[in-house]
């Protein structure tokens, strides 16, 4: 059979791809290679939200012949009990059902025309399924049908989706690169790879898919279709492939066992009667604009320790330069204070009388630098359960020195004890700069100790802190990071040795006693300002990734990097149709690594060959001998759920493909759509309680009436609320820049900054259109004048139809216009009708065209 | 042909319809066409773009404006100018009143409201700094069960966010809670509720142990301290006023005071003492009594010299929320506030609507006298989702029902309801938006948008009604920006995406197309330039039949497949013409008819 069936696609599954990792090490991302949550970057964050699902394939699938050998067909075995209704699926999808009745009907006309009746080419296993024939054909047509229009959605998706990233990345992501002047394409590609890598998408990926796995393989030995569909509840993307679709594929082994997989349940789609066009698609990302930028971020720390410094102590040396009165070290959470020492820095004085003898005394001293920080846990949810787990409102004093247990686990007693007093030393100091302490305790029922943490490292690794930061949700991380930079307090400690050191020498005639004392508690009197300063580059570019159609044989130029000519186009035994994105997304050079590609896998259609189509998605292609069967969704949810509203008919739910599925799941996700939800009052008359909405949404697009001029305009920005920049109690304050004829408005993005609104979108299009000079022929535009107000820049794109239905887009014509009044455009297509679309900076006052009437008939 | 320059008119307005179903607009009406006659090209599609008088332009540019992201999910974000002409950022939110100041960089979380605190809830705080040391925060098996709220049920609830402007005071609810919000314009005096008690006295006694109090005439006054909590939930104290306890006298030495209130309102913390010996400069000693509703106590110390008599109250920095606690109300069950005239409205979730005193905005009890008043409005059909303020009336926006209220003192009842539609209603609070007058209101009701004007009920655009009606999410917010750009924020992006066709032609084709090639024969050596193609060598015949490239083929002509080869995925076809009748511009497909081979895989 000539080509092989590639991995039918099973359906999303969610996935948190930016958990943070347990041990980063296991996945290869040791030391600084993880970027964990809290050194990221608002674009890490939006890269991550663009990372939402895996898409599930079957790998190593195909079509089975009846060859009769066992070790390349496994015998088709159904679990006892599968539900296998067939007229009963048949029933919950009535347009099927008429299509299936027609074509019983062709079919009989047929069998009287022909005196037989056209069986279809089945394997021999279907020959017990009790239905017609013609059935199966119905169903392939359909499934054929079907996917034309997936087909046909992810081509639109493809040549209209266009995301933009703007994009931040700090040039050690891309050290291992070597970056051109604009970065290329590729680069950007590889830059992002890495990032991805970094921030453990991949890892989280791999991890979710062992967790499905594993519950595969609970379920025994049948890979079961509803097991399989009930992936797709919480994605809300189904598949127009239908399980029965399926019949006949093998499922390679998962997790070195062998799992066989039903193969005859389903129609054998040997007669799909539609073909596919085929369109090659290629992802490419464009920068539109790239900088590098060094940012000098000075913060400042107002720091009041109270209580009073010491004579004759130069405790701050290690922290503080006293010349210049700013703190040494580099950024706030990586501050050390100063290193304990012993014996090095043993306490010397010296006597010199006057006779000239001089008498040295030596003292052990242990001096330390405590950090006093005020930490705040919870509330938390178990992400398990969903439950709350806990809540500590209390504010917990830190004390915390150096990292290290030298001192600490030292076998030398007199280290040990001075550290201990120390500790101690530093406790009583808090209690008295703390005072409410007893009462806090008193009034929890706690001792005061309870109230002091002593922590010997950095204050991220103090283990509850860990705790609760790997469960903490996103905003509570940014609370104890935030948080985290909070210095209330720095004082020192500085303990000597028991004796306090009385020393009278006694020379000749002459008697000098000096009574030494080191005080047990040594502050600084004074508040004085931290001032840290730390300079960050970044590479940060605006970031188009979009898809560009390809006819054959053609290649993309890309911000001068000449890329992606698939030299395999005509070689059917492998895909031909094969673009890969490996360079976005592969990762790992390793045999052991995956190879993540986001392709484009366009098989077309031959009814005669047999071949099969396979739909469009992104896949994850094992290397090596590691079987995951992952894609990295490369549409946002938005887009995906886009995908899924036009695939179907509205109202269908997973019900009519899936009967088998229990309401008790369906209960289910009802109930985590309420818990989200919370209750609002409702306003239609179902039986359903309320009408819910989101409680904080994210609208996507908003339509806009000027009440004034009357005249509509569109904003596609995801927002959270509209902010009126007047006060709600006065007229305007005119602090916002004010251009002409716009809103001084602002917005609430989705995580929470505040923008203003500007003239200078990052995508901004408007299609006047259906122009034609008649309705019986075509019309012949020859130039398009377009006239702006002021000065734009951008694009003037003319799209002609020519079958008066939709416009085509082989014969786009673009005309770029820079910084000027007017744009003319000369076209020489005919076409039914036209439309003009303007994209960019633009602020048209008019638009001329000027055309001929053309082949009238 | 001549030419036939036409000019779009870009006054016209966007039609946000769905781009699919827009018609085909013709200009020119010839003969065939003749009558109908249809509208100009109008902008169909489109993103981010505002209308300008003469056309259109690129908007929704974003600027980020402040350096800190407002750390909560807020449900409303309003700017409020302060007496000194200070504008503050006032962000309702999920766990509070978060406030950003002119002057500085940073949101401040200034009250802490997490709604519904007059119902109840509280959260178990058992979890223990030994529990919490204790386990593994590696081994799952260790994490510790206690501080879990089992009841999801009441977690769940959500309490909104209302909030009017009353005597140019902010006022702020969240439902179900027990104090309203005031952020004050300018600063004010802070007073606690007064103290109520029953009576008061104080008098010369001869307590257990001698006091030291010297003997003298002493004029004494006292205010009570209790302890409340501030915006955030701490604890603080907060005092009444000058309680004047008359002059009296101690007459012997080791004599004391004994000070006692009757039958207090609320249970007394401390006891501020100030007194004045024989004329002298004032002291203030300070007293602990037992929290309870009587006070009762000896004053046997003498106490510190005041600078000042009498002490100042607190001030209450303009634009700080403080509590305010309505009275009569059942708190548990309010729903929002509003403004109703001058007087401050509460509904509840029995749709009972209420009216505060014109005196006192925290008085509920009913009176005659101050208007205050409690009313179920039986024109009010469905639950009520909103109610909004409509110069010195109100409407409340139900789930099935609009309901005006008019302001009229004279008569029976201050407010007449008025029933604007009993067949409309809203389902969320944030589907109404106030235009330029209180009088302008918008909503997103049940049978389609309405602008509401002076009590009349109006359904405007109703075609963009239906469109965004057939959505998958139909849940549409409003809101009002500069009182003129109405905007109607959607879950879904509001159309989908214009679609193309898909069919694919060689590129080459548009090589022609333009006149680059000279020639036939320069043509041909384009398109078979990678190699002989289907889509080129039709467009080949398709100029030499028609003599200019990319025009006719595909309007004259269809494919028959005449053979297919499954080893090598060739398929071969014949070009068939289509039987023309004679008209301008038109030619007749001649022989030959090629086959061509095409590579369909």
């Amino acid at each position: 059979m000539p080509g092989a069936f590639s991995s039918p696609f099973l359906g999303f599954v969610e996935f948190d791809a930016g958990a943070p990792l347990v041990d980063p090490a296991v996945h290869g991302l040791a030391g600084e290679m993880y970027i964990p949550p809290s050194l990221r970057t608002a674009s890490d964050l939006k890269l991550l939200a663009q990372c939402k699902s895996i898409g599930l394939f079957l790998q190593y699938a195909q079509w089975l012949e009846s060859s009769g050998d066992p070790d390349i067909e496994p015998s088709a075995v159904l679990p006892p009990d599968y539900p296998w209704d067939f007229m009963k699926w048949l029933n919950q999808d009535p347009i099927i059902r008429i299509f299936v009745d027609k074509e019983i009907e062709w079919a009989q006309l047929e069998t009287e025309l022909n005196g037989y009746e056209v069986k279809p080419r089945l394997h021999t296993g279907n020959e017990e399924i009790p239905h017609p024939r013609n059935a199966y054909f119905a169903y392939a047509t359909t499934q054929a049908i079907l996917a034309r229009q997936w087909h046909q959605k992810i081509s639109k998706i493809k040549d209209y989706t266009v995301l933009d990233l703007d994009m931040y990345f700090d040039p050690r992501d891309s050290a291992g690169f070597t970056w051109s002047n604009p970065p290329t394409q590729v680069e950007w590609m590889q830059a992002i790879n890495a990032r991805l890598t970094r921030l453990g998408v991949f890892a989280n990926a791999q991890l979710k898919l062992q967790e499905i796995q594993n519950a595969w393989l609970e379920e025994g030995q049948y890979l079961r279709y509803d097991l399989l569909y009930k992936l797709d509840f919480q994605a809300s993307v189904t598949f127009p492939e239908a399980f029965w679709h399926w019949g006949g594929l093998a499922f390679h082994d998962l997790s070195g066992r062998l799992i066989e997989e039903p193969r005859t349940c389903g129609c054998p789609a040997v007669f799909p009667s539609l073909m596919v066009t085929p369109t090659r698609y290629l992802p490419f990302v464009e920068a539109t604009n790239v900088n590098l930028i060094e940012t000098e971020i000075i913060t400042e720390y107002e720091i009041n320790p109270p209580g009073w410094f010491g004579p004759d102590f130069n405790a701050y040396g290690m922290i503080f330069d006293a010349t210049n009165g700013t703190f040494i070290q580099d950024v706030p959470n990586s501050f050390e204070p100063g290193t304990p020492t012993y014996g090095a820095n043993t306490d010397t004085r010296e006597l010199v009388t006057t006779d000239g003898s001089t008498t040295t005394t030596q003292n052990n001293a242990a001096y330390a630098v405590f950090q006093v920080r005020e930490w705040y846990l919870g509330p938390q949810i178990n992400p398990n359960t969903g439950n709350l787990v806990g809540v500590s409102s209390r504010p917990t004093l830190m004390l915390i020195d150096e990292e290290g247990n030298s001192y600490a686990s030292s076998s030398n007693p007199e280290r040990l004890r001075l550290r201990e007093r120390a500790e101690k030393i530093a406790v009583e100091q808090l209690y008295g700069m703390w005072g409410f302490i007893p009462a806090w305790a008193e009034m929890n029922g706690f001792t005061r100790d309870t109230y002091v943490n002593f922590h010997r490292g950095f204050y991220k690794n103090f283990d509850s802190w860990k705790y609760w930061y790997q469960r903490a949700s996103l905003d509570e991380k940014q609370r104890m990071i935030d948080f985290d930079y909070v210095f209330p307090y720095i004082f020192s400690v500085m303990v000597a040795d028991d004796t306090v050191n009385s020393t009278t020498t006694e020379t000749g005639s002459t008697t000098e006693t000096t009574t030494e004392s080191i005080q047990s508690i040594i502050l600084r009197d004074d508040r004085y300002i931290m001032t840290e300063t730390r300079t960050e580059q970044h590479v940060r570019a605006q970031l188009k990734l979009r898809w560009r159609k390809l006819a054959f044989n053609e290649g993309v130029v890309g911000n001068d990097v000449s890329i992606f000519v698939d030299e395999n186009f005509q070689e059917p035994a492998i895909n031909p149709y094969y673009v890969g994105f490996t360079s976005v997304i592969s990762y790992g050079t390793e045999a052991d690594n995956h190879q993540v590609h986001m392709v484009y896998r366009q098989l077309a259609v031959d009814p005669k060959s047999w071949g099969m189509t396979n739909l469009n998605a992104f896949e994850l292609e094992a290397a090596g001998d590691d079987f995951s069967y992952l894609s990295l969704q490369a549409l946002s949810l938005d887009q995906s759920r886009m995908l899924t509203k036009h695939l179907f008919a509205p109202n269908e739910t997973i019900l009519h493909y899936l009967p088998s599925v229990g309401k008790e799941s369906l209960d289910a996700q009802q109930s985590i759509i309420k818990s989200y939800l919370g209750q609002l009052p409702g306003s239609v008359w179902l039986n359903q309680y309320g009408s819910q909405a989101p409680l904080f949404p994210v609208f996507q697009e908003a339509l806009v009436l000027d009440t004034q001029l009357n005249k509509w305009g569109k904003m596609s920005v995801p927002h959270r609320l509209l902010v009126d920049l007047s006060p709600i109690n006065s007229h305007r304050q005119r602090k916002v820049a004010s251009s002409t004829f716009s809103i001084q408005a602002a917005m609430l993005g989705v995580e929470g900054e505040l923008f203003t609104f500007n003239d200078k979108p990052g995508y901004s299009e408007l299609r006047y259109g259906k122009l034609g000079y008649h309705r019986l022929g075509f019309t012949d535009l020859e130039e398009m004048r377009v006239w702006f107000a002021k000065q734009s820049t951008g694009i003037l794109q003319i799209e002609p139809s020519y079958s008066g239905d939709k416009p085509e887009s082989s014969f786009i014509q673009e005309f770029e216009f820079d910084d000027t009044t007017s744009v003319v455009a000369n076209y020489s297509l005919s076409a039914r009708w036209y439309n003009v679309t303007l994209k960019g900076n633009y602020d048209v006052k008019g638009i001329e065209f000027i055309g001929r009437k053309s082949a009238r008939r | 042909m001549a030419q036939r320059p036409k000019i779009i008119n870009t006054r016209q307005s966007y039609v946000p319809i769905d781009p699919e179903t827009f018609v085909p607009q013709s200009y020119t009406n010839e003969r065939s066409d003749a009558p109908d006659e249809v509208a100009g090209a109008v902008a169909y599609d489109g993103k981010n773009f505002m209308p300008t008088p003469y056309g259109y332009r690129s908007f929704f540019g974003l600027d980020e404006a402040w350096a800190e992201r407002l750390p909560s999910k807020a449900q409303e974000l309003v700017f409020f100018q302060l007496d000194t002409l200070e504008n503050i950022a006032i962000a309702l939110c999920e766990d509070g009143i978060w406030i950003k100041r002119a002057s500085l960089d940073t949101w401040v979380h200034a009250a802490k409201d997490t709604g519904g605190n007059a119902v109840g809830i509280s959260v178990d705080e058992n979890l223990t700094e030994d529990i919490l040391t204790s386990f593994d925060p590696e081994d799952l098996d260790t994490w510790p069960d206690v501080g879990v709220v089992e009841s999801a049920e009441e977690v769940d609830v959500y309490f909104p966010w209302t909030y009017c402007i009353i005597e140019n005071n902010f006022y702020a609810y969240r439902a179900s809670s027990k104090q309203v919000w005031k952020i004050a314009a300018k600063p004010e005096v802070d007073k606690p509720s007064q103290a109520v008690y029953a009576s008061r006295e104080i008098a010369e006694t001869i307590p257990p142990d001698p006091a030291n109090l010297p003997t003298g005439v002493y004029l004494v006054t006292c205010r009570i301290g209790y302890l409340a909590e501030d915006s955030l939930g701490a604890l603080e104290v907060r005092y009444t006023e000058i309680i004047d306890l008359a002059q009296t006298s101690i007459t012997a030495a080791g004599n004391g005071f004994r000070i006692q209130f009757a039958e207090l309102e609320t249970p007394p913390h401390e006891l501020e003492v100030y007194y004045q010996l024989d004329g002298g400069p004032w002291h203030k000693e300070v007293l602990y009594p037992p929290p309870v509703d009587f006070i009762d106590i000896l004053w046997t110390e003498e106490g510190e010299e005041v600078e000042e008599y009498p002490p100042k109250a607190s001030i209450i920095e303009a634009g700080t929320p403080t509590p305010q606690y309505p009275t009569f109300l059942n708190m548990a069950g309010q729903q929002g506030i509003f403004r109703a005239g001058f007087q401050l409205g509460f509904w509840d979730s029995a749709n009972a609507v209420a009216c505060s005193s014109v005196n006192d905005l925290m008085d509920f009890e009913p009176s005659v006298e101050t208007l205050a008043s409690v009313t179920t409005y039986s024109k009010v059909t469905g639950r009520i989702v909103t109610i909004l303020p409509e110069e010195n009336n109100f409407i409340i926006y139900a789930t099935r029902s609009i309901v005006r209220c008019v302001n009229n003192v004279s008569a029976t009842q201050q407010w007449e309801p008025d029933s604007i539609t009993h067949a409309a209603g809203i389902a969320y609070p944030k589907q109404v938006a106030v235009g330029t007058q209180e009088g302008d209101q918008y909503a997103y009701t049940s049978v389609g948008l309405a602008r509401i004007r002076g009590g009349e009920f109006e359904i405007i655009f109703p075609e963009v009604y239906d469109v965004l009606k057939a959505r998958e999410e139909e849940v549409v917010y409003l809101q009002m920006l500069e009182g003129r750009y109405l905007f109607l924020s959607s879950f879904d992006p509001v159309f989908s995406p214009l679609i193309f066709e898909q069919e694919i032609l060689d590129p080459s084709l548009l090589l022609g197309s333009g006149g680059g090639c000279e020639s036939v024969r320069q043509y041909a050596q384009v398109v078979r330039a990678k190699g002989p193609t289907f889509a080129g060598e039709m467009a080949l015949l398709d100029y030499v039949l028609s003599g200019k490239p990319g025009r006719y083929w595909f309007n004259t002509s269809y494919l028959n497949e005449v053979s297919f080869d499954p080893d090598t995925g060739i398929s071969t076809y014949e070009l068939v013409p289509i039987e023309e009748t004679g008209e301008e511009d038109t030619k007749t497909a001649v022989l030959p008819y090629p086959r061509v081979q095409v590579y369909l895989a």
